[in-house]
């Protein structure tokens, strides 16, 4: 079956990004494929590389791109919500004159049509929110 | 990046584009951001070609009461948005009986003509749609 | 892969606390559907709050992990089955569609 992951988390230190984690591995590990992972409403937070995360704890950005770059995972994080929590990528930067993008590499932004296709081409589209 | 816009899809995922969507608004204004979040899929999913339903549940109903001066508050109002719905052919939307009662209102008090459906018709309602999003 | 069961998987991640939550959810909840409590979710497995929900359908699954965790394992309820990662997955492919309830 083809999967859709909807991550719509009120912060990045909440448990509800690591239950889609390891759920999007389970999906993965029994054969099935996931379409899109998108990051919306506060999750984006989780999409910067200015967050420093304590010695012993989980950098949960680090394990989506691990999981990402071996299961070639799409990620893409809403463009609107990013924008306006301070998320940019070079792009977005350069049009809205910051100083700096700060968009992990291997997150990508864009619209909600992204989250539209993602609901049509999958067979289910799970949400984890908090 | 895959496709963008569903033209061009291949004849299995026309076939799967019959889905349709139910988006479930259970927070009062000014809460949160999801009534505005769950807004804007809205009207992505109309954007291809998705039938959209949408349920005001609980405190949900609240988003639609009539009279409301967001500007009060610098908030922007969500109902400017909602009103322009039929603009996007979502026209479909539900109310709970027993929400309308607790808050002492009925349907004219809301700025959608909402269905009003009663609280053991929901499950059924709900059954009707291949994806629920319920921010 | 049976698609034929038109039935939702309702996934819950807020404890019982949530009054209103849950009487919406008891509301939207057919009897041939399932309940899977995850993260806060799993507190349902302790208490009386959640009765309704357990009355109003016989499949309530729990995610095991989230109730180990939280030092819920041993007293989960025998209505209640505790479930894997993998199986929540298998859940999801077995039922129409999913609910998040947060």
């Amino acid at each position: 079956m083809i999967f859709s992951i909807l991550i719509y988390a009120s912060s990045n230190s909440s448990q509800t990004e690591q239950s889609a984690l390891r759920f999007t591995r389970a999906v993965l590990q029994q054969g099935h494929s996931i379409h899109r992972v998108f990051f919306y409403g506060e999750s984006v937070n989780a999409c910067s590389n200015l967050i420093v995360t304590p010695r012993d704890e989980t950098n949960i950005t680090e394990q989506w791109l691990t999981l990402a770059s071996a299961a070639k995972l799409d990620m893409v994080v809403c463009i609107s919500a990013a924008v306006r929590r301070g998320i940019l990528d070079g792009a977005e930067a350069k049009r809205h004159n910051k100083s700096s993008a700060n968009l992990s590499e291997g997150f990508q932004l864009s619209g909600l049509g992204q989250l539209a296709d993602a609901i049509i081409m999958s067979d289910r589209t799970i949400t984890f929110g908090n | 990046m895959p496709l963008l816009c569903p033209t061009g899809l291949s004849p299995l995922a026309t076939e799967a584009m019959k889905k349709n969507i139910l988006l479930i608004f259970r927070n009062p204004p000014f809460a949160n951001s999801s009534n505005s979040d769950t807004l804007d899929i809205a009207l992505a999913c109309s954007a291809f070609e998705l039938p959209v339903s949408l349920l005001f549940l609980s405190d949900g109903i609240l988003q639609l009461l009539n009279h409301q001066q967001a500007e009060l508050l610098a908030q922007k109002d969500l109902r400017k948005r909602l009103n322009a719905l039929a603009m996007y052919d979502i026209e479909d939307y539900y109310v709970i009986d027993q929400d309308l009662i607790r808050y002492q209102l009925s349907v004219e008090d809301l700025s959608l003509a909402c269905k009003v459906i009663t609280q053991q018709q929901l499950a059924a309602l709900i059954r009707q749609f291949d994806t629920v999003i319920n921010l | 892969m049976t698609q034929a069961n038109p039935a939702t998987l309702h996934i819950i991640s807020k404890s019982p606390t949530h009054q209103q939550l849950y009487r919406d959810i008891a509301n939207a909840l057919l009897d041939d559907d399932a309940i899977l409590f995850i993260e806060g979710g799993v507190y349902a497995c302790c208490g009386t709050e959640a009765t309704a929900l357990l009355a109003a359908t016989n499949n309530i699954y729990a995610l095991s992990i989230d109730a180990q965790s939280r030092g819920l394992a041993n007293t989960t309820p025998a209505a209640i089955t505790l479930i894997s990662d993998q199986q929540f997955v298998e859940l999801c492919c077995q039922y129409h569609k999913t609910l998040s309830w947060f």
